[in-house]
């Protein structure tokens, strides 16, 4: 309750600041008293979880905010001891099953079944069920989601699943088909650009249009992102000023740098500092399909147009295989070496017809 | 060449022996003539002798007249024989003086009755087996089969059938002639038909012409056998010149007879063959190692290993310089088992000192030639010392290196040679604590005292890397002991080790040997040069019938890697289906290929480095298929440094070392230090294509258990050898970056689970793992260090109070604190615990600013006594709610919150907590904490007791007059009467007597 991003969010559906429309349907939906599995879906920072936070507390008052962790723990068909967090409220229970890596699976089969099988003691008072929430679906094996299928279906009397995913690209589509699924996209900048402003008049602070825009612009449509670098901002210097330096993520910026050294040479050897470069990154726990997409991302503004669809469907094709691997490094240094490979061979090219 | 031969077809001349005493048993005493073979026996024992005496110019001589005076005759034989021996040891005395071995004597002086009794007992056997064998054979006379001598030639075995065959052609002949003289019989009998009356019964008849004439009367039963006879022999008498049976007969005969000429062609034709092979080889090859001989019987059991074992020191086939410096080893432990005298220890170094000298005196140019010869000697020169126990320097001898060398028969053998029993311990046998300790005591410390067999005990530790590490330090014990201990318990001598232990193993390095490798005197043990195994290969197949020629058991023994075992069991099994072995057979045969286990950095060097072109011995047999019959000719010509052979080399290599993982690190760790020429990198990428490919089948096995994937992983390490392979020595480093990475992500991913592990569950729900990683950390860290005046908190304006506070309160959302570290160099350090700032900080990016020590106390402070103040707050709620109170709002902040609008949050949050503390203060006056209550006496009340007497009156109390008792208190705190207890003293009452009292 501390950070501007938790203590000024709202926590009602009818105080959320942008996609009011959909908030009044969810609002509609639910008062009801009944509504079906959901599958909430968007980018990060656009929020997704806010909104189901409103929707529970819509649902059940604010009982659902007295939460508890708990940590829970199993015991694999393999002997193999697992131990997951969940947080909790009287009628809701929040999982991520994805925090067990692969073994989700027993994850998805323990939890929902024991949460789903109990029936509500007083249903004259209480909603006559709980609500599940998983997050991060689109992490799920498929082993999980499969095991998800029916228990969706044989619990629909005394649970209700709510799935949080930023794509449905990898939910697979017997669960798509059961959920009423709900997007949330991204703020725009001006949606963010106001908040920001409005937040910071809440604190008592005056922040310049302009400074707002250019934190928008920086975050990449993440409003989480822009709060929190909006509270960076303030911290660093206070009055603002329009053209302040906004700080950003370092790991943004020494993805970027790699990918400069990237176009600026290929070389084994060249190769061999990206690698350490990618090395630092991947210890410092950002996914490796980030780093993919960063890359990519500045490769391709830094290369010639005839390379971008090229080089594009090559950073497919490895992400692709990255997805199915299992060492990262390989993947992205072989779409760093094929990149190197296709771009020596373009300049090649070129200076052959300039000669 | 005589003798030779007899040798070589042993078993057909033992055959044919057979079959002539059976044809006619009267002349039995032929069988002798197989004791004749053991003749030469004498001969042979001192062949190798001879051999070391010409070749390597050893001490270990002889009187040459020995060899002559062996050969002379059988009767002497056990006698030369024994001479042989105990001259081998007299000689050594004698001339080893620059060796250092004239301890051989002395152990054989110390022990009389040692080494004779193990020779008589050797003889012993070997006799036995000479006189079982015309036993069996005289046994075969009268049991007309052929028990004694298994076939081990298919000639052999034709003989046999022969012979065997014989006795019924014999007994059909016999049949023939019977039939022929009963027929005659009877034409006699029909032309007695007499004139006058014979003697006996007869019959008398008269004919046409009235003449008279008389038959002799026979029996009936008589005649009828006659007549039936008759009737079979008119059988075959009727069409043809002789009978069928009789032709059948000579059919077999004669096809009998043609096999025995063939098989005799055919043993002709070897011998042939053998004798111009000893003619090319050597002609002075006369004699032959008699062990061949003895064991002719059981040659079909024996594996050749064991049978062509070496039984003495000068047999021994592995390096020469190893073999001395273990013997060297083993004779300095006679000071300490035989007692022998140290002096002449001393001595003999003293006279060595000098010898050197001179011969460096004399020629100094040679000094260093004569270091390098005998450079095993100078490295256990200065290790002659002995201890306290006169024990040398090291207590156990550690043979190591590959199988099949020769390890443990030269273990027990140099053993055996310095007099010693040899006791051996292996992997079979249990090696639990209590069975090895129980061993090495039984083995170190006792000795047999019944028996043939009374000298002292030699360990033989055998395998001893595979032994349980407590095993091992049941070993190290017994090494340590010193007897220091023991004295202290006093059990003199009592654990100290007394025998030579010798250790042999495989690979030193094992993590269980690595004390016991720097106490011990380590040997590597080197393979035999490929010449000396070859020649030795070529006399065993020459004693074996098997027809090769040296240069293809070069091409053997460089195939199998000098691997004397391999070596040997392959000729066995190639000498069980065919007769010869050809260069071409050991170059196409798919046996014999060892699994080449290579290190890991050799694994790569191959795969970084092209090979140098060499000349190919042999050829993989996977490239058979590939290769016509012409190409046979030519595989000497095939370079391995085309792309096949290339391709098959790194392949066959990668697969015999399997770990494909540790292997596929180092290439990918390696590979772009390569210096190769790829200016538009398609080799890299390529390369890199593999790389992500070997990820997939590594995948796919784990998950789906699809080890028949694994087949393809090898292939990859292929392609990178086409692709970065050069001609330059690769500088290889170890492949440690992976797990590396792998504990610093381990590391970093713990600190952010610790860290949302302990999170305010409402924050919690609103982040997950990425999300903090990716967004709230690198901003978090800077927002959690604001400016903050370096002066005390008392001082600070309301709002930055207020920010101060806002601080805390992120702090504590996020399970953030700082917590006091000291540091390597003595001062103290804030840190942030657990520190996510590692995480999300990056090397080479701008530090982003450090709060000051002060700000940083100050914060953890607050912070725990933020904590101290929420903790306070739910026990208050609770006792209240225990006591029945009604529950207070605004005693639950953060329920209280989330009721009232987000807007109006934070001033209400902050006041709620200033409610709070006026509550807290309040219910700290009513209810004093229990630490701060404490026990107050009670005020006991004086009751008016009245005092009645026995008849129930009202005793009146007498009060003392006031200025009276004020006298007497005066009187008594005036005197100088005292009391004072005093332990000890009797006299408790004293009195202060003053000098001028006494006056």
């Amino acid at each position: 309750m501390s950070l501007w991003v938790d203590k000024y969010r709202p926590t009602n559906l009818s105080k959320l600041d942008y996609h009011k429309e959909q908030a009044a349907h969810i609002k509609k939906l639910v008062a009801s008293g009944d509504f079906p599995h959901l599958l909430v879906y968007g980018p990060s920072g656009a929020g997704k979880k806010t909104r189901i936070m409103c929707l529970l507390r819509e649902l059940y008052g604010a009982g659902v905010e007295k939460l508890r962790m708990e940590h829970q723990s199993f015991v694999t068909p393999s002997k193999k001891k697992l131990e997951i967090s969940t947080i909790a409220s009287n009628y809701h229970i929040e999982v991520n099953p994805s925090d067990v890596g692969i073994q989700d699976r027993v994850v998805i089969q323990e939890i929902i079944k024991t949460v789903a099988q109990s029936n509500q003691i007083d249903t004259s008072q209480q909603k006559d069920f709980k609500v599940i929430l998983l997050t991060e679906t689109d992490r799920l094996t498929k082993d999980a989601q499969h095991a998800l299928r029916r228990t969706m279906e044989k619990y629909m009397g005394t649970c209700r699943l709510i799935l949080c995913c930023n794509s449905t690209s990898k939910v697979i589509p017997a669960i798509r088909s059961r959920c009423l699924g709900i997007r949330v996209p991204a703020p725009k900048i001006e949606e963010i650009s106001k908040i920001l402003v409005t937040t910071c008049k809440k604190e008592g602070l005056n922040l310049p249009s302009q400074l707002a825009t250019k934190i928008a612009e920086k975050s990449n449509r993440n409003l989480r992102r822009a709060l929190l670098m909006c509270e960076a901002c303030r911290v660093q210097q206070y009055p603002f000023s329009a053209d302040q330096s906004v700080s950003e993520p370092d790991w943004e910026v020494y993805l970027r740098e790699t990918a400069n050294m990237i176009v600026q040479q290929q070389s084994p050897q060249r190769l061999l500092e990206v690698r350490q470069r990618i090395y630092e990154l991947l210890t410092h726990c950002i996914p490796a399909d980030i780093i993919m997409k960063g890359l990519l991302k500045e490769v391709v503004a830094n290369c010639d147009g005839q390379l971008k669809t090229e080089i594009t469907q090559v950073a497919a094709f490895y992400e692709h295989r990255l997805q199915m691997g299992q060492k990262e490094i390989y993947h992205i240094e072989a779409f760093v070496a094929k990149f190197m490979s296709i771009y020596k061979h373009f300049l090649d090219e070129s200076m052959g017809e300039f000669f | 060449m005589d003798d030779d031969f007899d040798y070589a077809f042993e078993d057909e001349l033992d055959a044919m022996n057979d079959m002539e005493e059976y044809s006619n048993p009267v002349i039995s005493n032929k069988s002798k003539k197989s004791l004749d073979f053991t003749t030469p026996k004498s001969a042979t024992r001192s062949r190798p002798v001879k051999n070391l005496n010409d070749s390597f110019a050893t001490p270990l001589t002889e009187s040459p007249g020995v060899g002559n005076k062996e050969n002379d005759s059988n009767s002497n034989f056990r006698k030369s024989k024994k001479r042989d021996q105990s001259d081998m040891f007299g000689d050594l005395s004698d001339d080893d003086d620059d060796l250092n071995l004239k301890n051989t004597a002395k152990t054989t002086d110390s022990l009389p009755d040692i080494t004779p009794q193990r020779k008589r007992a050797r003889h012993g056997t070997a006799s036995q087996s000479h006189s079982k064998k015309p036993a069996s054979q005289d046994n075969s006379i009268g049991d007309d089969s052929f028990e004694i001598t298994p076939p081990s030639s298919p000639v052999a075995v034709t003989t046999r059938q022969q012979n065997r065959a014989e006795s019924p052609v014999l007994s059909a002949t016999d049949r023939i002639k019977r039939l022929q003289t009963m027929k005659d019989n009877f034409e006699m009998t029909r032309e007695r038909v007499l004139k006058r009356p014979p003697n006996g019964q007869f019959f008398s008849a008269t004919g046409e012409g009235g003449q008279r004439a008389y038959m002799t009367l026979k029996d009936e039963s008589n005649l009828e056998k006659e007549s039936l006879e008759l009737v079979a022999s008119s059988k075959g008498l009727s069409l043809l010149g002789t009978s069928i049976t009789s032709l059948m007969n000579t059919v077999r005969t004669k096809k009998l007879t043609s096999l025995i000429e063939e098989s005799t062609n055919l043993s002709k034709h070897i011998t042939g063959e053998i004798d111009s092979a000893i003619a090319a080889v050597n002609g002075n090859h006369s004699d032959i190692d008699d062990e061949v001989v003895e064991e002719t019987n059981e040659r079909a059991q024996h594996l050749w290993v064991d049978r062509y074992a070496p039984h003495k020191y000068t047999e021994l086939l592995s390096d020469e310089s190893t073999n001395r410096t273990l013997l060297h080893w083993l004779k300095m432990w006679d000071y300490c088992v035989f007692n022998k005298d140290k002096r002449e220890l001393e001595k003999k170094r003293e006279k060595k000192e000098q010898q050197n000298q001179k011969k460096n005196a004399a020629k100094p140019d040679n000094k260093n030639f004569d270091n390098k010869k005998f450079d095993f000697k100078k490295k256990f020169e200065q290790n002659d010392e002995l201890d306290q126990f006169n024990r040398p320097e090291y207590k156990v001898a550690l043979l190591c290196g590959p199988p099949g060398l020769g390890k443990t028969t030269l273990g027990h053998i140099i053993g055996r040679h310095a007099g010693y029993h040899v006791v051996e311990m292996n992997a079979s046998d249990d090696r639990s604590v209590d069975a090895f300790r129980t061993k090495i005591e039984a083995a170190t410390s006792m000795q047999a005292v019944m028996g043939a067999d009374a000298r002292p005990n030699c360990l033989v530790i055998d395998e001893i890397d595979g032994a349980p590490q407590p095993a091992i330090n049941i070993l190290l014990q017994v090494l340590k002991n010193t007897g220091e201990t023991a004295k202290k318990k006093k059990q003199k001598d009592k654990g100290i080790l007394r025998r030579p232990i010798i250790c042999i193993c495989n690979d030193p390095y094992v993590p269980s040997l690595r004390q016991l490798r720097q106490i011990a005197m380590v040997l590597p043990f080197q393979p035999p040069i490929a010449n000396r195994l070859a020649s030795r290969l070529l006399e065993i197949s020459r004693k074996e019938r098997l027809k090769t020629d040296q240069t293809t058991l070069l091409a053997l023994c460089t195939k199998m890697e000098n691997d004397i075992r391999s070596c040997l069991n392959t000729l066995q099994f190639i000498q069980q289906k065919q007769q010869e072995l050809t260069l071409r057979n050991v170059q196409s045969m798919g046996i014999g290929l060892k699994d080449q286990h290579k290190s890991f950095f050799e694994v790569w060097k191959q795969i970084f480095q092209m090979p140098k072109a060499q000349r190919k011995r042999f050829v993989n047999p996977h490239d058979r298929e590939k290769m016509t019959a012409d190409d046979w000719n030519d595989t000497q010509k095939i370079d391995n440094t085309s792309t096949a052979s290339r391709f098959q080399t790194v392949l066959s290599t990668v697969q015999a070392t399997g770990d494909y993982g540790k292997i596929i690190q180092g290439v990918h760790e390696n590979y772009p230090q390569m210096k190769i020429k790829d200016p538009r990198l398609d080799g890299l990428s390529l390369a890199n294509e593999w790389f992500c490919f070997a990820d997939l089948l590594n995948r796919e096995t784990a998950q789906h258990q699809n080890y028949i994937l694994q087949r393809y992983v090898p292939y990859l390490m292929v392609t990178s050898h086409l692709i970065f392979a050069t001609n330059h020595v690769p500088k290889l480093q170890y492949p440690t970056v992976q797990n590396e990475i792998t504990t610093k992500l381990g590391k970093s991913s713990h600190l952010v689970e610790a860290m949302m592990n302990e999170m305010c569950p409402n924050t919690r729900k609103f982040v997950n793992y990425n999300m903090i990683v990716m967004d709230i950390l690198p901003h978090l860290i800077d927002i959690i260090q604001p400016t903050l005046r370096p002066v005390n908190t008392q001082l600070y304006s309301a709002r930055e109070k207020e920010s101060l506070e806002q601080l805390i309160r992120i702090m504590i959302a996020y399970n953030l604190t700082y917590h006091q570290e000291k540091t390597p160099e003595g001062q103290y350090q804030y840190i942030l615990d657990p520190g996510v700032d590692e995480v999300s900080r990056f090397p080479g990016m701008k530090p982003s600013r450090q709060l000051t020590y002060s700000a940083k106390q100050v914060i953890a402070r607050e912070i725990d006594l933020e904590k101290m103040r929420r903790t306070e707050s739910h026990i208050d709620i609770r006792q209240r709610r225990a006591q029945g109170l009604p529950d207070d709002k605004s005693s639950t902040p953060e329920l209280a919150h989330s009721k009232n609008n987000p807007n109006a949050k934070d001033g209400n949050e902050h006041k709620a907590t200033i409610a709070d503390k006026a509550l807290d203060e309040n219910l700290k006056k009513e209810q004093l904490p229990n630490h701060l209550q404490f026990l107050k006496p009670k005020k006991v009340k004086e009751e008016a007791v009245i005092v009645r007497d026995f008849f129930g009156r009202v005793v009146k109390k007498r009060e003392p007059l006031p200025g009276q008792e004020v006298e007497e208190k005066k009187n008594l705190i005036g005197g100088d009467i005292w009391y004072c207890f005093k332990e000890g003293f009797s006299n408790a009452v004293r009195r202060n007597v003053r000098i001028s009292d006494l006056k």
